[in-house]
């Protein structure tokens, strides 16, 4: 069995809920250590970067509905760079993949699992990721489809039953300490997670084609946005600046928090099983993405063995790092911010620009 | 029929297979070899060394079914530990007990008097940095050793009134987030409730009990000074907005006095800054139900109440003024978190004073607004000495 299409209601769900669990728990606490209580400019604008990024990205695939991105971008950059180009992409996606599976590995055993090695951890949400991805993309988004609507309600309701404990004066002064390159530095990391939507270069011609289908792609990008933003200004609401940003899951330590008349209390418990569906989702799209798209290099090799491979070297990877700095932290500095952010940014806009360009010089012919 | 094997071959393979990720992999916990913390005092006994207190609930389900008295009582036992740190003694006490220690339930920390003034700070830093003890975890510090208080607490159902603590509407209660925040802010200081006991006669012997009284004031890590009975009143007001508290008054040239508790209080800081004068409005709106009128006044007529008010009033602006001049003049630390409220509204002008913030805030000037409205003076208007 090997189905490949999603519908436009599948696409919407698969992005959202893959993004946005991973963002919230990761970013605020480096967002708000540099932006301060301003933080909540950094998501507006971690944003717009991540929604320039889906319009050019969509612009690309769009002018070629039909076509894989591997074909594309050869039409588009040549043979040669083309095809480093897109092979850069999928190695981008694969080292983010293992640096996922590392941060959930860490994630899990720092907070319910302290006792369990993180290969074990690992190699567990590994070999369940790999079924639905050995079958296709279509599995994983009919799993969307069931898991987003709970992802939804688990990252809302704390939220709401959080609300006694906040308090709006934390966000105050506004501007002051932070000034607008922080801000900016600040929506650096959260704009590294939400500009992961440059996943639809390759999976864009598997969904279905529908009038909606990119409207629903936009929302789904800006939903989940709007939710970091919701989360972010609710932990400095609820915490201060000084505490969230030395806490490694600030997102988390709100949910501990809530005590509604000693009654609702300890939902991490809930919660984190809740949020590990959205890891789940994430891993499988990356899984199957870079499955696919190496897949189209090799001459022998189908797209489900790939998937053995891909997570082989994922797993391999992931057990690279030291500690969680060396992932949190450095991994960040050194090679997510500099590197893989702006070459995500930046190639779906060099592609569709190279497009205007050419098609404006075919017109004039 | 050699498919039909197969497919069910493939079925107990699964089911095999989940049941090794069923059972929680290395940290399976099962409820019989717990120890649950419910308590922990903490104290200083030497120069570098921590004793640690741990009150353990053991679970112990044989106990209950073959007749015994059963309940928290028989179950409860504690032991103490010592080490460089406190984390030290807490790892110690993991490799001397046969069960596994759990932190779930653990919801008060008692720090000793004696570890509270030489280095609250760094001991604190245990719970902040592991994800076990809770950030509602309550904290107090103890009149006496913490060791003392917690051995105490053995022949009482404690995890009961512990959970419960937060929820009181008359104990004084501080999360281990909001000393936290305290004292990770510019001004350095914090106010944390000081716990002790109290003996309760029972039919067959005496027990002690938990009690809160007083407060200690901590700045830059330590404990510099502990206030308690009419200068402590002020502290509630300011600082614990849940807690209700009694009032009694004299009214002007009556004999007798009138008794009140506050049902709901608010407070607002409102700062200022104009020609380099620093001050700070401190609005208080509460309203209050009467218990006791052993005056012969009239609380039912209008006039009266008009000046009860005014009488309630004034006797609560003068405790928090006592406890402000305290804190302010005597002390300076600035528990009330003045720096942050002006922070918020003059960032320049902080930032500047920022460094000598101590001077600062002995020169601020604070005026004091109290709005009480009487919700309830009692049920019947009746006047037994007064015919």
């Amino acid at each position: 069995m090997n189905d490949n299409v999603l519908t436009y209601k599948q696409l919407f769900w698969l992005f959202l809920s893959m993004q946005v669990i991973m963002n919230m728990l990761l970013t605020p606490s480096g967002s708000i250590m540099i932006a301060q209580q301003d933080a909540w400019l950094s998501a507006l604008i971690a944003i717009l970067i991540s929604l320039v990024t889906l319009w050019s990205s969509i612009k690309v695939c769009a002018r070629y509905p039909s076509m894989d991105f591997h074909v594309i971008i050869e039409t588009i950059a040549g043979k040669w760079i083309g095809r480093l180009l897109s092979i850069f992409l999928l190695v981008s996606f694969t080292v983010v993949l293992a640096v996922m599976l590392r941060q959930y590995g860490e994630f899990v055993s720092g907070t319910v699992l302290p006792k369990t090695p993180i290969s074990v951890i690992i190699f567990c949400i590994l070999v369940t990721a790999i079924y639905p991805t050995f079958h296709g993309l279509g599995v994983i988004g009919r799993l969307a489809e069931i898991f987003g609507p709970i992802l939804l309600l688990g990252i809302i309701s704390p939220i709401i039953l959080g609300i006694v404990n906040m308090d709006v004066k934390h966000l105050l002064p506004f501007w002051y300490d932070s000034g607008i390159l922080a801000i900016i530095t600040g929506s650096l990391g959260p704009a590294a997670f939400l500009t992961d939507c440059v996943l639809i270069l390759w999976i864009f011609n598997l969904s279905e084609f529908h009038p909606n289908k990119i409207k629903y792609l936009t929302w789904s990008i800006l939903t989940s946005g709007l939710l970091y933003l919701l989360s972010v200004t609710s932990i400095i609401a609820t915490f201060g600046v000084k505490i969230a940003s030395t806490h490694l899951y600030p997102f988390l330590i709100l949910e501990r928090y809530i005590s509604i008349f000693g009654m609702i209390e300890n939902l991490d418990a809930i919660v984190i099983t809740v949020w590990i569906l959205s890891i789940f989702l994430k891993i499988c799209l990356y899984l199957f993405v870079t499955s696919y798209g190496f897949s189209m290099y090799t001459a022998k090799i189908n797209r489900q063995k790939m998937v053995f491979y891909i997570a082989g070297i994922a797993f391999f990877l992931s057990l690279l790092p030291r500690n969680v700095v060396d992932i949190s932290i450095e991994f960040p500095q050194v090679v997510g911010v500099p590197f893989i952010l702006p070459f995500w940014v930046i190639l779906p806009l060099f592609l569709s620009l190279t497009i205007f360009i050419k098609d404006k010089i075919n017109k004039t012919q | 029929m050699h498919r039909k094997h197969l497919n069910s071959f493939k079925i107990y393979i699964t089911l095999i297979l989940t049941s090794i990720i069923l059972s929680g992999c290395w940290d399976v916990m099962e409820v019989n070899d717990l120890a649950i913390v419910i308590a922990t005092g903490i104290d200083q006994i030497e120069e570098e060394q921590i004793e640690v207190t741990f009150l353990l609930y053991v679970p112990n389900p044989s106990g209950a079914a073959s007749g015994e008295v059963s309940g928290s009582s028989k179950n409860s036992y504690s032991i103490s530990m010592t080490g460089d740190t406190f984390s030290d003694a807490v790892m110690k006490l993991e490799s001397e007990v046969p069960r596994e220690i759990f932190w779930g339930h653990s919801n008060i920390f008692i720090f000793g008097s004696e570890l509270a003034k030489n280095e609250l700070g760094k001991q604190l830093d245990f719970l902040v940095r592991t994800a076990e003890p809770r950030e509602q975890s309550q904290i107090y510090i103890s009149q006496e050793k913490a060791k003392v208080e917690v051995d105490k607490f053995v022949s009482i159902n404690t995890a009961e009134l512990f959970s419960k603590l937060p929820k009181s509407r008359y104990l004084k209660s501080m999360t281990l987030k909001d000393i936290e925040e305290m004292l990770v802010n510019n001004s350095q200081a914090g106010l944390i409730p000081i716990s002790n006991t109290n003996s309760v006669k029972t039919s067959e012997d005496t027990i002690d009990s938990f009690a809160v009284k007083g407060s200690a004031i901590i700045y830059q890590g330590k404990m510099i000074s502990s206030i308690s009975g009419e200068k402590d009143i002020g502290s509630q007001w300011l600082l614990f907005p849940k807690t209700n508290i009694p009032i009694n008054i004299n009214p002007d040239g009556k004999n007798g006095k009138v008794s009140a508790e506050t049902i709901k209080k608010s407070i607002k800081l409102s700062p200022l800054l104009e020609d380099k004068t620093w001050s700070i409005k401190i609005k208080i709106n509460t309203d209050l139900l009467i218990l006791q009128n052993s005056t012969s006044l009239d609380i039912y007529n209008p006039t009266v109440m008009n000046q009860m008010k005014k009488e309630f009033s004034k006797k609560i602006k003068a405790d928090i003024e006592e406890f402000l001049n305290h804190i302010q003049k005597d002390l300076k630390a600035d528990v009330l978190q003045f720096y942050e409220a002006f922070h918020r509204s003059y960032p320049k002008e902080t930032d500047d004073v920022k460094e000598n913030w101590e001077e600062q805030f002995e020169n601020i000037k604070v005026s004091i607004q109290v709005e009480v409205k009487i919700k309830n003076p009692g049920v019947t208007n009746l006047n037994i000495e007064n015919k």
